[in-house]
């Protein structure tokens, strides 16, 4: 329980009283002798009294406790008094960092009897992620206000939002593949839609496959082979170090939030399509799916993006040094899977780690939401810097998908026309 | 408890002070010397108590923003601190050098993607003063004073000769860019 302090709001009403009653007796006006007794009796009463220690029961009712992204949360905050009358009782619910209020507020002042009860509302917009309400902050005054008392009240409160992974957004990826029919088109005849060449015909080839115009033409019998086409496996890779937790402003989500949901439209795409895809932050709090396919792990892939610390709206206290998360992550991806890695690129050491791995065989793509903001020296610098990473990374042989204000589809359609295959 | 009694000892006087204004001849004993130096000492203790006034500021509690988001810097914010850092000094100072150094490390970067990869020479040109071709902007990078045209439009605008310099470096850099 915390001690209560003086406001100092009565400081100096002593001295007013004094300075008062000493005039009137110098020059034998009783009139502000009166007015240096008025002043003493408030001097008087800001002295008495301390602030209260309340004792105080908090509970918070959410209107639903798993709403959908962007879906109005109403909060409904209950305070019982369960010790002396409060004449100044003032709260401030403690809303979680995530989240945003866009009705009502937080704050309430009011007095509370022995054992009275009130209650008040507030609406917060939903987001992705786990949200729990930090303790409230409480503060009672004394009758005059010349004393405060602060306190907190813990109760604990968790929104957990998981929305859909939205929809799709197709990504070209690059050239691994696995031994599973997917939507790679390799440099091997087989299975699949385009063209790849002819060859003689040998016994058992499907009929659908013999080039007809050549057997009227030559009288050969010879065989269309298509290219045939592999599912990759990919690792949907966010960064989410501190270094990324960067946005131009206080309205724009920032671009871990904005890579988070690119994530879950690829990971949607690139299932749907036959490929084996993980999903991974580059972040001091751990988080990792290995790669798979099927419902049940874009399902596991969903609550992940959701639940995950590592993808928390707020960044994380420790730094990720870039040796440490080079080898994490190659500790875990098998030989051939490909990367897309979704970073701002707002600094030197996440294009380090885009080079190693690329060099290292695994085939990198980078994401990179534009978090860059206008109107400052720091800031048109901070932009030329991010825009000469984005080309050098270019140079190095990595694609790259430099994501502004655009839908992520159009700026990949943007990407795609600078991309030799 | 000290302050109660005070309190109690400051509410009895105040109740003599009454009993006498009701009757006068509990206060026979007094002359108009002794009122004189109540009187006077009361002006010297209020003015001292006044005077503490001003020297008190007021507290509250105070509590974060619950209403909005945690907000999350912009890229550059760091580098608006650095640059803001150098306005309170003069010359080549630390925290002016730490500014022009970061510009330098930029330009250089963005020259060498778009033209000669030779980071050395281009880290040269800049610090002879070689570019970029506007003198003022030439002049903040190799921490030489602005030229004097540049300085007095700076006197004449009550424009730090600092300021104007980075504006026109980081201009530079941004058109060195297109």
């Amino acid at each position: 329980m915390m001690e209560p302090f003086d406001t100092n709001r009565w400081t100096g009403i002593a001295g007013v009283a004094l300075l008062a009653v000493g005039i009137g007796v110098l020059t034998e006006q009783p009139g502000a002798i009166l007015a240096g007794v008025v002043a003493t009796a408030y001097a008087a009463a800001a002295r008495s009294g301390d602030a209260p220690a309340p004792a105080l029961g908090l509970s918070r009712t959410l209107d639903r406790s798993n709403p959908e992204e962007d879906d109005a949360v109403e909060v409904t905050v209950r305070v019982e008094n369960a010790g002396e009358t409060l004449a100044d009782l003032r709260i401030v619910d403690g809303v979680p960092p995530g989240l945003e209020v866009v009705d009502g507020s937080p704050r309430h002042a009011t007095a509370l009897r022995a054992g009275e009860v009130e209650t008040f509302s507030y609406s917060v917009r939903a987001v992705r992620g786990v949200h729990e309400w930090t303790a409230a902050d409480v503060v009672t005054r004394s009758l005059s206000g010349a004393q405060e008392r602060r306190e907190v009240l813990e109760s604990a409160t968790t929104l957990r939002c998981v929305p859909e992974l939205g929809t799709d957004v197709e990504l070209p990826l690059r050239g691994l593949a696995t031994r599973s029919v997917g939507r790679i088109e390799t440099d091997v005849g087989g299975p699949g839609i385009e063209f790849h060449a002819v060859r003689e015909y040998r016994r058992g080839d499907p009929v659908r496959r013999v080039d007809w115009n050549r057997l009227a033409r030559t009288g050969e019998r010879s065989t269309v082979e298509l290219r045939r086409e592999r599912a990759a496996t990919v690792a949907l890779v966010v960064d989410a170090r501190r270094e990324a937790y960067r946005a131009p402003n206080r309205e724009t989500a920032h671009a871990v939030e904005r890579s988070a949901d690119a994530v879950g439209r690829t990971l949607t795409a690139l299932l749907s399509a036959g490929d084996r895809v993980g999903l991974a932050a580059l972040s001091p709090r751990e988080c990792w799916i290995a790669p798979g396919s099927g419902r049940d792990h874009r399902e596991r892939a969903r609550e992940l993006l959701a639940d995950s610390p590592a993808f928390a709206p707020t960044p994380p206290e420790d730094y990720l040094p870039r040796r440490t998360a080079v080898d994490w992550l190659r500790g875990r991806l098998a030989e051939g899977t490909q990367i897309v890695l979704f970073s701002p690129v707002c600094d030197d050491v996440i294009v380090g780690i885009a080079r190693r791995l690329d060099a290292r065989g695994h085939l990198v793509t980078v994401v990179s939401p534009d978090p860059t903001g206008e109107g400052t020296p720091g800031r048109t610098l901070a932009a030329i810097a991010r825009r000469n990473r984005l080309r050098r990374l270019r140079r190095a042989g990595l694609r790259v998908v430099d994501w502004g204000d655009e839908p992520l589809a159009g700026a990949i359609a943007r990407a795609r026309r600078g991309w030799s295959r | 408890m000290n302050r109660r009694w005070l309190t109690g000892a400051g509410v009895l006087a105040i109740a003599i002070g009454f009993a006498v204004l009701a009757e006068r001849t509990l206060a026979m004993g007094l002359d108009r010397a002794a009122l004189v130096l109540v009187g006077a000492f009361a002006i010297l203790q209020g003015i001292r108590y006044t005077e503490r006034r001003r020297h008190v500021d007021r507290t509250t509690a105070t509590v974060d923003e619950p209403e909005t988001r945690y907000h999350v810097p912009a890229p550059g914010d760091e580098l608006d601190d650095i640059f803001d850092r150098g306005r309170h000094w003069h010359g080549r100072s630390y925290p002016q050098e730490t500014a022009r150094r970061e510009i330098r490390d930029v330009a250089v970067e963005t020259l060498a993607l778009r033209g000669p990869d030779d980071r050395a020479a281009i880290r040269d040109r800049i610090e002879r003063g070689e570019w970029p071709d506007d003198p003022v902007a030439a002049a903040f990078l190799t921490g030489r004073p602005l030229p004097p045209d540049a300085r007095l439009r700076c006197l004449l605008r009550r424009e730090s000769a600092y300021e104007h310099g980075l504006e026109r470096a980081v201009a530079a850099v941004a058109a060195a860019e297109e």
